[in-house]
């Protein structure tokens, strides 16, 4: 029975597919070649454009006394400069002849990029990414004009991502400008920038970039073919992405890391990694990426390497905290009474006295207060999220105590899990061990501490099975290696990062002259 | 059939099992104990009584929930039962408590004097071998009830056990946790020995319905029977021997002068040297005393490097008279080795020890004790000379 | 081949360590002590022999049939029917061990932490975890392994420097006091522990570096003895004499250190520092089991095992002794001719046959 029900599955499950893929497709199931005739082209695109009001389809007349035809979405086009150099051009100058578009490229239109059209589907995807056509009556070839201007943010800080030291750039949503700052970074020629189309309505642009020579080519490759698999009706952000090409869909860890910060992306590039640009994001995915990647941040290498390393095992320390302070408090106070210094003890009790909960359920009900808090005060405009803080953290916290609810340490306990989840830099990651708190509490609540480190060996053994594009996801510990633990344990000075990650920058280990150590005896005077 | 689909299936089924075994666990927490259901023991108390039963008693924290604006404190209070053992003491004990006894926290063990001579090996080994207590447990001998001595409200701490760890730890007497005195009670050439506590008199400047502890005297042990008390002096001494002493004043009246002189111990080594010549067992004590002069009572001037030497010299002699003194009572009157001279002779002579193994407390009685003292006077505190004394009336 | 993973000699190391002191910290200490009294510390040293022996056997059989485990070349050895055989045997070995090692550490938690938690609850937790773990493969058990390790040595040293105040290193005099019988007696329960370094032959052949297995070998034999033989030390110079009358020395050693009162009361970390060497114990014994299983019925992969073995090993595990005394009564006299038998004595025999008939060919 179970085989017949899953053949029927199956069946039904590609019938699913075929049907859906046909659907999507359906309007561009006939790449009609562009006719001469230049009204039977016109009546195509109103067909195809019907009840499009931002299209604009203008016709006109050039110089030579031919029809021409021109079509452009509003707001998308530069129109002063199609004014200027399409048009003026096109309709005043004298010379002009309309069967050979290279000889108008060339000649006549005054602007810096111009493309043949052939196709029907070129033609829509040119006009959507806001290149102008130009149609001329008896020829069948089209021109496209690279003037869009369509709006955008400028620039700015990463707000995700901020840091005191370093670049303030991050990306934004356009690709043509986010492949722009990562060229502004690594000005060498083998910076290589690979684009394709995802979604099938929405048709959006996906760059794949990589330093040729340091990245593996086989990882290149599986990139690439993982992003032609996706078959979507549209990618809105590069997380559509990320959750059709990570390696493993159950875990709750992020196995591809995202990034704003073009430093980041830079730095990733260069250690030999792939970074995926999405348009319309302004988040690059990197890939491969390890568990200990989303404990860094860029500033560690732009600040004194000491205090980098330091804060780095502060971080660590607060990841422990983030993950499992919340269950070992459960586990101390009702199992293992003793772990407890007896004055702390005393106070503790002293102060549940009178809690109408017992601890596990206590505490579980103060995470999920704070778990709100936090999402509520993340959603809500910028003038009212911190009204939300007062309120939550401030009033119901004390208000609480007070009345009798909760006691006070448990309090404690949930702000400096809540605190420490936020020293982890990266938001997804601290999100995972967020998530992984409560489980763990509820392990605590059943078997004290011998349930948190049932927990904790299950959580290492999922984090030990996983792979990143083929990296294991706790590399460099396990696998050790001790060469790779350089940037883990510690953070080792500019000039000691003599070489690329193993696992990633195999291909091209030495990234920097050796012995650069500076010296009171190096110095320039001599 | 697809072999894809069909890991598929199995997959979720093994979901579902996982699901179910969690579930199953979720209704568990057998051993949960809430923090306020449980009555935390600070100390114990065995005393026994005319019957031949054990009678337990236990000093339990009780949290007391504080006025508004004002910390909730800790207060103690003494609950007790009787029992053949003192496990069945417990269970009567529990039985009168609404709250499970919780002995994870407990700091002090006080046996009665009574119960020390009937031998305290039974009730001792609850403590050992109970999986919460632990085996950092103070032990004390008192001659009163141990309700009392639990009855006893300090002034400076909490509790009395407290103040009885307290005590310990500073050294001031001596300083015995369950896990010396059952290594002792296991050892073939050492006895065991106990401190001892009492509640003291009423004094001027205390309040009136607190009172305070004492634990200077100690109880010398034979295996596990109590047989004698010693007071504080001999304590001093035995402590001066197993090397126990911390922080120690000593105060003599050098010969060449007036007056007195306290010095402070900074620091002390003891060390037992065995020796066998002939038939006589020999041990040589080295002892080994650095000190700070914290009181100049007298008039010698102790910038002089001659009155030092002298200092030390003395300071000698009295550490030697002390151990002699002691000596004479613990060695000659009881026939009790608490000091271990029968382990340092095992540990360097093993066959000769195999002889007399039995018989080791006569031989014991035996033994010659000879004193090599090494004192070192560090410096005069920050006054050189006596304060307040006229120049001529100095001695240099 | 059934297991595609690869580890290095060091992972194997690193696996092996815990693999072996895991329940012998705990549990050696004291029925050393039953015996060796004063000595117990030189007993590990002198069962160490044993351990340097297995890992050569085990190496020596590895270089005669690279690539094989002992199911497989048992059968060449000797045969099919008797290689079958002995596979049995050893595949029977495996799973009693794996039960022993399962009621070993549940009758620590309970017994010290749990009282009243039942114990198919302890088993079942910890099988969960393991065949989650077994599951993934070689190099999954690995990496855990590695992620573990160093932080319960470093716990381990940590709770030694807490108790420093508190040792008297005279403890151990006289040395030999009744001379060598006492401490020879009581090397018999360390080398049935050294003699599980046989576990080694499952995981040789999957080696990337199989140049460096016996280096890497020996040397945690060397580890393990250094500290079987300190964690004895310790427990002696905190305990003296009592130390005979202490179920689990170590623990209680944790139980007694106070620092500062602050670090006091330390066997909640004691507790969890077993949990995770148990755990690597329990993984490497379950990995050579299942993955001996499928080879032994020629099975294409060993994943499929892994759940049912994890039945029979919670079996295994009530049915290794009525009680703790039973338990422990069995670890002390016939567990270590048991596994002496099959771990040293089969293997020397299987050597010594490989040896000939290679010399015939």
């Amino acid at each position: 029975m179970i085989r017949r029900f899953t053949q029927k599955m199956k069946k039904s499950n590609q019938n699913f597919k075929e049907e859906t893929v046909k659907a999507l497709n359906e309007k561009e199931e006939q790449p009609k070649e562009l006719s001469i005739d230049l009204k039977q082209n016109e009546e195509v695109i109103h067909a195809i454009y019907d009840n499009s009001f931002d299209i604009v389809i203008r016709p006109f007349s050039a110089s030579d006394g031919t029809k021409g035809l021109m079509i452009y979405i509003d707001g998308l086009c530069n129109t002063e400069e199609i004014n200027e150099n399409v048009l003026t051009p096109l309709m005043k100058d004298a010379e002009l002849t309309t069967n050979n578009i290279d000889t108008i490229i060339e000649q006549h239109l005054t602007i810096s990029e111009a493309t043949k059209v052939h196709t029907f589907n070129e033609l829509i995807e040119e006009v959507s990414s806001g290149h102008p056509i130009i149609l001329f009556d008896g020829n069948a070839t089209g021109c496209s004009l690279s003037v869009e201007q369509f709006e955008m943010r400028s620039v700015d800080e990463p707000e995700a991502e901020q840091v005191v030291r370093g670049p303030r750039d991050g990306f934004i949503e356009p690709l043509i400008v986010n492949t722009a700052l990562l060229r502004l970074r690594i000005k060498s020629p083998r910076l290589k920038i690979k684009t394709m189309k995802i979604g099938i309505q929405s048709r959006t642009n996906v760059a794949i970039a990589y330093i040729e020579e340091v990245a593996d080519s086989t990882l290149i490759e599986e990139a690439e073919n993982r992003l032609k698999r996706i078959e979507v009706d549209a990618v809105l952000e590069s997380g559509n992405i990320e959750e059709m090409i990570e390696d493993h869909p159950y875990s709750p860890f992020p196995q591809i890391l995202n990034t704003e910060r073009t430093d980041v992306a830079s730095s990733y590039l260069l250690e030999g990694h792939v970074v995926i640009l999405v348009d319309g994001s302004p988040m690059a995915l990197v890939a491969p990426t390890t568990f200990y990647s989303l404990m860094q941040s860029a500033e560690d290498y732009y600040q004194r390497f000491l205090i980098s390393t330091t804060i780095r095992w502060l971080r660590y320390l607060f990841l422990v905290i983030a993950l499992t302070l919340p269950s070992l408090y459960v586990a101390a106070l009702t199992y293992h009474h003793e772990m407890v210094p007896t004055a702390l003890m005393i106070s503790i009790a002293t102060g549940r006295e009178q809690i109408p909960f017992p601890a596990m359920v206590e505490a579980f009900l103060m995470e999920v207060i704070f778990e709100v808090l936090r999402e509520a005060g993340l959603r809500l405009p910028k003038q009212i999220g911190p009204a939300v803080s007062i309120v939550g953290g401030l009033i119901i916290g004390e208000a609480a105590v007070t009345a009798g609810i909760v006691s006070a340490p448990m309090v404690i306990v949930v702000a400096v899990t809540g605190v420490s989840s936020f020293a982890i830099p990266r938001y997804n990651a601290g999100i995972s061990i967020r998530m992984l708190r409560f489980p763990l509490l509820f392990l605590a609540g059943m078997l004290g501490l011998l349930g948190i480190m049932v927990g904790l060996i299950g959580i290492i053994v999922h984090l030990s099975s996983i792979r990143s594009f083929g990296v294991p996801y706790l590399a460099p510990m396990a696998p050790a290696n001790f060469s790779d633990m350089k940037d883990v344990m510690m953070r080792v000075p500019k000039w000691a990062q003599n070489t690329r990650p193993r696992l990633t920058g195999e291909s091209n280990k030495n990234r920097q002259s050796p012995q650069q150590k500076p010296s009171p005896e190096r110095g320039g005077e001599s | 059939m697809n072999h894809f689909q069909c890991k598929k299936i199995l997959h979720r089924c093994r979901l579902l099992i996982f699901l179910s075994v969690l579930t199953l666990l979720l209704s568990g927490c057998w051993d949960r104990q809430e923090i306020n259901d449980l009555a935390i023991v600070l100390g114990a108390g065995i005393d026994i009584t005319d019957e031949g039963l054990i009678d337990l008693s236990v000093e339990i924290v009780t949290a007391q929930e504080g006025q508004e604006e004002e910390q909730g404190g800790a207060q103690t209070y003494v609950e007790s039962a009787t029992g053949q053992t003192v496990v069945d003491a417990t269970s009567t004990l529990q039985q009168k408590l609404s709250r499970q006894l919780f002995w994870g926290q407990m700091e002090a063990i006080i046996m009665s004097e009574n119960m020390a001579r009937e031998g305290v090996h039974g009730s001792l080994d609850f403590f050992a071998r109970q999986p919460q207590t632990r085996l950092r447990n103070y032990i004390y001998v008192t001659e009163e009830n141990p309700k009392e001595v639990f009855a006893a409200t300090p002034h400076l701490e909490v509790s009395t056990t407290k103040t009885l760890a307290e005590l310990s730890e500073f050294q001031a007497g001596l300083n015995v946790t369950t896990l010396d005195f059952l290594r002792a009670l296991e050892s073939e050439g050492e006895h065991g020995v106990l401190p001892m506590v009492e509640t003291l008199p009423q004094d001027a400047g205390k309040e009136e319905e607190q009172t305070d502890l004492m634990g200077n005297r100690a109880a010398l042990f034979k295996r596990d029977k109590m047989i004698e008390s010693i007071d504080m002096d001999i304590t001093r001494g035995v402590m001066w021997l197993r090397d126990e002493i911390e922080g120690a004043t000593v105060t003599l009246s050098p010969e060449r002068s007036e007056g007195l002189i306290s010095m402070y111990m900074i620091r002390s080594d003891v060390n037992f040297k065995p020796q066998i010549q002939g038939g006589t067992w020999k041990i040589l004590v080295e002892a080994k005393s650095e000190d700070d002069i914290f009181q100049n009572a007298s008039n010698l001037d102790l910038k002089e490097v001659d009155n030092v030497k002298m200092l030390e010299g003395e300071l000698a002699t009295q550490i030697e008279d002390r151990m002699r003194e002691t000596l004479e009572v613990v060695q000659q009157d009881l026939q009790l080795d608490v000091f271990g001279f029968g382990e340092t002779f095992r540990r360097k002579y093993p066959e000769k020890w195999d002889e007399v193994r039995d018989q080791w407390d006569e031989k014991f009685a035996e033994v010659e004790v000879d004193f090599d003292i090494e004192t070192i006077i560090h410096r005069p505190g920050l006054s050189s000379e006596p304060t307040g004394l006229p120049e001529g009336e100095v001695e240099e | 081949m059934i297991e595609k993973g690869r580890i290095s000699a060091m992972q194997m190391a690193i696996l092996m360590y815990p693999a072996i002191i895991a329940t012998g910290v705990l549990i050696v200490p004291s029925l050393t002590a039953e015996n060796a009294g004063r000595d117990l510390w030189i007993s590990p040293i002198i069962g160490s022999s044993i351990g340097f022996l297995t890992v050569y056997l085990a190496y020596k059989l590895h270089q005669y049939y690279p690539g094989q485990t002992v199911i497989q070349y048992s059968e060449e050895i000797l045969g099919k029917p008797l290689g079958k055989a002995i596979g049995f045997l050893f595949l029977f070995l495996y799973l009693h061990l794996n039960g022993v090692i399962v009621r070993e550490y549940a009758e620590f938690v309970i017994g010290v932490f749990l009282l009243n938690t039942p114990m198919q609850v302890i088993y079942g937790t910890i099988i969960i975890v393991c065949a989650f773990a077994v599951r993934g493969g070689l190099e999954v058990v690995a990496r855990t392994a590695l992620i573990f390790v160093p932080v319960v040595t470093f716990l381990i040293f940590v709770l030694i420097v807490l108790l420093i105040n508190d040792l008297d290193p005279t403890n151990m005099l006289p040395v030999f006091e009744k001379g060598v019988t006492p401490a020879l007696k009581g090397s018999i329960a360390p080398q049935a522990w050294f003699s599980e370094f046989f576990v080694m032959s499952f995981l040789l052949p999957y080696l990337v570096d199989q140049e460096n297995g016996l280096k890497w070998g020996m040397t945690t034999a060397i580890f393990v003895m250094v500290t079987l033989s300190m964690t004895n030390l310790v427990a002696l110079f905190l305990f003296g004499d009592f130390v005979d009358s202490i179920l689990y020395p170590v623990m209680s050693a944790a139980r007694y250190v106070s620092v500062a009162e602050f670090f006091e009361h330390l066997e909640s970390v004691v507790m969890a520092l077993w949990v995770a060497g148990a755990f690597v114990k329990i993984c490497v014994f379950y990995y050579a089991l299942s993955l001996g299983t499928a080879q032994w019925l020629k099975l294409s992969e060993y994943k499929a095992v892994v759940l049912p073995f994890g039945f029979l090993i919670i079996i295994f595990a009530r049915w290794s002794g009525d009680n703790l005394a039973d338990l422990k009564d069995f670890l002390g006299t016939p567990a270590p001719w048991y596994l002496l038998t099959f771990q040293v004595a089969l293997p020397i025999l299987l050597i010594i046959i490989a040896f000939i008939k290679k010399r015939r060919a």
